[in-house]
């Protein structure tokens, strides 16, 4: 099925010349996508994507809504200070495309769970606060052979890593000894939305075949210095996840 | 010769005072200057053990698990603490 009038209308400053094309716009609506989590970051990423018309968004979120996730996560709002988020997050998003079909989840998926969502993907945005997470959907991306675009922060600085399974450097190559885990992390909402932004980006890219994607790279902003650096990632050929030993 | 170390990521802020350029000798491999600039840090101010490292854009594993590379003049070794946060 191709795209409506209506729908056309609605993207046509996205359709044309060093944008996407018919068929980039057409593969976007006929896509899903898995966004775990929607806060500072994964919410951002959830409003472009849904702006951008990819069909079916899958985010996953579970707890309430605090007051202190106000400076960041731009889903939310003083009206759902103590409520369950994730249904107030799908319902903002269907709010601004009525083209498109939200699912929500209140909870992180477990490792079969992601494994199956996955399975239902064509990429995945990795935006949880733990690199336990993180490392668990770049498990399911790698099994399921879906990219999976993970972004992150700290403070004024953020990072976009893209993993093309099997054939880039994934998280667990980059990530051969677990980080340490900050829970009251420092950031300002101003980084996570533009992090966000950028794995919106990257997905829309990679859905559309469009551009270039940041495939087995490593993007950097370093916004308290104004610094930005491009690192193209190793594989590890010893990787307990994308290695030969895991084939 | 001389080569830049930046550090990005988590640690930034504390990073600020850390020494951004290094002389060291023609031929020196990563891990004798990641030593040295080591050794140039206050106590208690070592970079975690899964900071990446990069040379010149090229990402060559962690602080603790890394190829060995010989440098060259203008090289720039970039560390990056890790960063997660949702």
């Amino acid at each position: 099925m191709g795209l409506s009038p209506a729908e056309r209308e609605r993207y046509q400053r996205q359709l044309g010349p060093g944008v996407l094309s018919e068929a980039g716009q057409l593969q976007l609506k006929q896509a899903t996508v898995l966004i775990t989590r929607v806060g500072g970051m994964g919410g951002p990423a959830a409003m472009a994507l849904a702006m951008a018309g990819l069909g079916r968004i899958i985010i996953a979120h579970g707890g309430e809504f605090l007051s202190a996730d106000l400076n960041r996560q731009m889903l939310g709002s003083e009206e759902i200070v103590g409520q369950r988020r994730v249904d107030h997050f799908a319902g903002r998003l269907r709010g601004v495309n009525h083209f498109i079909e939200v699912e929500a989840i209140d909870h992180e998926p477990d490792d079969e769970e992601a494994l199956s969502l996955a399975r239902r993907c064509q990429v995945i945005l990795s935006c949880p606060p733990t690199f336990g997470e993180r490392l668990r959907l770049n498990r399911a991306a790698v099994r399921s052979g879906v990219p999976l675009i993970d972004a992150a922060q700290w403070g004024m600085t953020g990072t976009l890593t893209v993993v093309r399974p099997g054939e880039t450097a994934c998280l667990a190559c980059i990530y051969p000894e677990l980080p340490p885990f900050e829970e009251l992390f420092p950031v300002v909402g101003a980084i996570s939305s533009a992090i966000g932004s950028l794995a919106a980006l990257e997905a829309i890219k990679i859905v559309s075949h469009t551009g270039e994607p940041l495939w087995g790279k490593m993007l950097l902003y370093d916004g308290y210095h104004g610094r930005m650096q491009r690192v193209d990632l190793l594989r590890r050929p010893a990787c307990p996840v994308c290695g030969a030993a895991a084939a | 010769m001389k080569v830049r170390v930046l550090v990005m990521g988590r640690s930034y802020d504390s990073a600020a005072a850390w020494p951004e350029e290094l002389d060291v000798s023609e031929g020196a491999r990563l891990g004798e200057v990641l030593s040295q600039w080591s050794r140039a840090l206050g106590e208690g101010q070592q970079p975690q053990n899964s900071c990446l490292v990069t040379v010149s854009g090229r990402h060559l594993g962690t602080w603790s698990q890394h190829q060995d590379y010989e440098l060259r003049a203008g090289d720039e070794i970039l560390l990056i603490a890790p960063v997660a946060g949702g």
